[in-house]
């Protein structure tokens, strides 16, 4: 047996909880002897944050914001209300925002062309941006609906409802609660059978099907999100015939024992998704609506009758609730989350803390939330740091310091300041049209699909240019002599200057709301150094604002800001 | 040439990867079934293998049989969608096109002054009051083919919306074509694609109410109705209209002196599954009736449908 091999039945079996080998004594029917837990490499090797970090990397898991000050006094008082604190922010309405980009890591819908334009529906090229937002982010909404109201994550894929705003309203055969405004719970009127995100438009438009393709990159793209199996990672070799034509393809995929190995999977559960099959790939009627008549194309085209993985389907209809029921969908339900939250992938070391998620998620009943529970409160989602014999495989699979997501600094600093960078109606942290979001680490969803995690020079000239805004935006709207309220620079005016008690107490306060963390001497030293030397270098009577702005924007790109 | 080829986009997986790739497929499927009991009432099998035998809830059916027979009906009433009928009135609304510069509306082949070509616009009127939204790509083609037999071709890929002096639009988005080739003894060979969206309310018939379609067919047909040989089409794919969705499952006409129907006839219910009515090929169109959790039985198609494929086989003989 090969090595790989070893470790692969070495692992499985590892893995295992209950279903014995023949060569093993039958398992007692009630209370099962509990395994000794083997503690998981986070657990072993790594250091938790402190709480008040931890309750910042959770605030801006969970709602993109950093923690409030009451939160911050609340776990610094008694570390142990952290929990609370975490169920309040699980029952923030925020959390569908951020579930809404969060989950977009992983689907990739959210991006910058369809195949149709807004003129297309008869809409202005203004209403661009919230077009392709409103269509991408349908099944993400419908997602996150499942998230916040903690239903069971089956639902994601069997629903008969789905989520529409103004736009998708307008232009889509939707029910839409008449005097509604922005995403509400709608219903499709023609005639798609339930079947949750794999219903909604917005998910085959991002993964469309071309004349030639019938359906199998929707499958394939079906078969990755929803069971974590890509069919495009299973090693096959094979003679190529001549695959001109349908006729050819068709026969080679039969015939061919390397075809076969995906496609007697792939091209059943494609057959499934041709009431999406559009004859005009540009056309917004075609687009629009789910086609019915259609579903049994695949029969024509693909030769096959649909099937779920072997087992046959009546049609689409049955489609949703067989995905559900496939165990896959559940184990691959956790292993996104979890890789959402670990800001990293899974790796065969995880697969018995995947393994005790899996169950506890189960035995909730798929709730969502209590999975979210489960992963906040593990090891492998509070490091921090290491311990000192942690070995270097380790400090690299394990990710103690991440990086705040495109989306986590456009409403972090958005909450902190009010400041939102906007350009034609645009939002500029959003978009790769006319903004920055790949360039802060963002995916674009098609050429860009994971997220940034380490440092990049794009990503420091983005965020530069981020931090000044909002730095200049605060101190100007701050320190304005009639200023009612503040956001940031609550503590000093024009008048304060380093040295006083009031500035230091303000630096102080910044460094504790924007990091969490205390100021230290030497990092005072320094911004008061600054403040400083462009006060010095302006002059004028605008210098305390200038100065301010200078310290806020180096404060926001410092990396105890976009750390969490 | 023997060509390697590999299943995946760009780069090999490490070994490593793959056995993590492996061991995820594996071991995870694997390895959870005593902690979970199904909430929903479906079936579940967690280990190894098993996992494939899925038994998801089925809904019911909301039709009964007489009422979806009826349904079948109705939906071919106004008869089956025909590619030719509905070219033919895609150039009739074009030629009310304005010619000029840039032309209402705009055609990328300059010269053009018919009906077909390639045109693109986002919203004109002519001085007549037609307006032309959308864009399509039209050809009908009458000539002699590289081996000397006569052809009539159409054929379109649309998305436009052209509304008459009426008010009534015209919308198509889709794509067709039909290809006809008269060969010898008569006969006329003839295979096409009739697909997409399609509605008009300023005309009668099919397109009335509006249609999707997806329709392939493909056969020989005696020129003209004229033969000795029995033509032969077989229609495959779906229409769907507000009245019922139904799709052609390798639907044969026989066309001789008699027409005969053999294949498949399914159609929808609204719950998402399907009836099936498997035609015997005789004389009656008669056949086998059943679907998921309902009895078979004995049954036959009335006037509308048989009507309605005998109205497309003489349209498409007709050249």
């Amino acid at each position: 047996m090969s090595p790989a091999r070893a470790l692969l039945a070495l692992l499985v079996c590892v893995s295992c909880s209950g279903e014995p080998s023949e060569t093993l004594p039958d398992p007692p029917q009630k209370d099962p002897p509990a395994r000794t837990p083997t503690p998981s490499e986070a657990a072993r090797y790594g250091e938790p944050l402190d709480a008040p970090r931890l309750l910042r990397r959770i605030s801006l898991d969970l709602l993109g914001v950093l923690p409030t000050e009451d939160q911050l006094r609340r776990v610094t008082d008694d570390p142990t209300t952290l929990d609370t604190i975490t169920d309040e922010l699980l029952s923030d309405p925020r959390l569908e925002d951020r579930f809404v980009h969060l989950l977009n890591e992983r689907w990739l819908t959210r991006v910058d062309a369809f195949n149709l334009e807004p003129w297309d529906y008869g809409l202005s090229a203004e209403q661009t941006y919230p077009f392709l937002r409103s269509i991408g982010e349908e099944p993400l909404r419908v997602a996150a609906r499942v998230l916040v109201e903690d239903q069971p994550w089956s639902e994601v894929v069997t629903a008969d409802w789905t989520m529409a705003n103004e736009i998708t309203a307008e232009i889509f055969p939707i029910q839409y609660p008449e005097g509604g405004e922005g995403w509400q719970v709608s219903y499709y009127t023609d005639g798609r059978p339930a079947g949750g995100v794999l219903m909604t438009n917005g998910l085959w438009w991002r993964y469309y099907t071309t004349p030639n393709n019938f359906s199998r990159s929707r499958a394939a793209a079906l078969s990755r999100l929803f069971l974590c199996e890509d069919f495009l990672l299973r090693p096959i070799s094979f003679e190529s015939p001549a695959l001109l034509d349908r006729e050819s393809l068709n026969a080679a995929i039969r015939e061919e024992e390397a075809c076969a190995g995906c496609h007697s999977a792939l091209d059943p559960l494609a057959s499934a998704l041709f009431g999406f099959w559009w004859f005009d790939l540009y056309d917004p009627t075609e687009l629009s609506r789910y086609h019915t008549e259609r579903e049994q194309l695949g029969v024509y085209y693909l030769e096959t009758d649909p099937a779920w993985f072997g087992t046959p389907l009546q049609g689409a209809v049955d489609l949703g609730p067989t995905l559900a029921a496939d165990p896959r969908f559940k184990t691959c339900a956790v292993r996104t989350f979890a890789e959402l939250l670990w800001r990293r992938g899974v790796e065969v070391e995880d697969l018995p803390t995947l393994e005790t998620l899996r169950a506890g998620f189960v035995a909730a009943d798929q709730r969502p939330k209590t999975l979210l529970r489960l992963l906040l409160a593990g090891p492998e989602y509070r490091v921090g740091s290491l311990t000192a014999d942690a070995p270097d495989e380790v400090a690299v699979r394990l990710s103690t310091a991440r990086l705040m997501s495109a989306d986590q600094l456009a409403t972090a600093i958005e909450d902190l300041t009010g400041f939102t960078w906007t350009l034609e109606g645009w939002d500029q942290l959003d978009n790769d049209e006319l903004g920055y979001r790949v360039l802060l680490g963002g995916v674009d969803g098609v050429t860009v699909t994971s997220p940034l995690r380490d440092p990049a020079l794009s990503r420091v000239l983005a965020l530069k240019r981020l931090a000044q805004g909002a730095g200049a935006a605060v101190a100007a709207a701050d320190l304005h002599p009639e200023a009612t309220t503040r956001t940031l620079l609550t503590e000093v005016t024009r008048e304060t200057r380093p040295g006083d008690a009031v500035f230091t107490a303000q630096l102080q306060a910044l460094s504790w709301r924007l990091y969490a963390v205390p100021l230290d001497a030497e990092r005072q030293a320094e911004l008061e150094a600054l403040w400083t030397a462009v006060a010095a270098e302006d002059g004028s009577e605008r210098m305390a604002e200038l100065a301010w702005a200078s310290v806020l924007s180096v404060m926001i790109r410092d990396p105890r800001f976009e750390v969490l | 040439m023997l060509i390697k080829r590999r299943c995946y986009r760009n780069l090999r997986p490490s070994p490593a990867q793959e056995v993590l790739v492996i061991t995820l497929l594996f071991g995870l499927v694997a390895c959870v079934g005593p902690v979970e009991t199904p909430a929903d009432g479906a079936t579940e099998q967690d280990t190894a293998g098993e996992h494939l035998a899925i038994d998801p809830p089925h809904q019911a059916l909301q039709l009964t049989a007489d009422e979806a027979l009826a349904t079948v009906e109705e939906t071919l009433a106004e008869g089956l969608p025909d590619v030719l009928n509905l070219h033919a009135l895609y150039e009739d609304v074009m030629r009310h096109r304005e010619l000029g510069d840039p032309g209402c509306p705009v055609y990328e082949n300059a010269d053009s002054t018919g009906p077909n070509g390639n045109w693109f616009d986002r919203g004109c009127t002519t001085t007549e009051g037609w307006t032309y939204f959308g864009n399509a790509t039209a050809l009908h083609i009458i000539g002699i083919n590289p081996d000397g037999y006569p052809i009539d071709a159409v054929g379109a890929s649309a998305s436009f919306q052209v509304t008459d002096p009426n008010g009534a639009t015209f919308v198509g988005g889709g794509g067709y074509n039909l290809d006809r080739l008269l060969i010898e003894d008569g006969r006329l060979s003839l295979f096409g694609t009739f697909g997409g969206t399609y509605a008009y309310p300023g005309v009668e018939g099919w397109l009335h109410d509006g249609v999707e379609v997806s329709l392939f067919f493909d056969g020989e047909l005696n020129h003209n109705g004229v033969g000795d040989t029995p033509g032969q089409l077989r229609i495959d794919g779906g229409v769907g209209r507000a009245e019922g969705q139904i799709s052609f499952r390798e639907l044969i006409v026989e066309r001789g002196e008699t027409m005969l129907l053999g294949g498949q006839i399914d159609l929808r219910d609204p719950s998402g599954y399907w009836f099936h009515l498997a035609l015997e090929g005789s004389e009656r169109p008669c056949g086998t009736f059943w679907a998921e959790g309902l009895d078979e039985r004995e049954v036959c198609l009335g006037d509308h449908v048989v009507d309605s494929v005998e109205a497309l086989v003489t349209s498409m003989e007709t050249m």
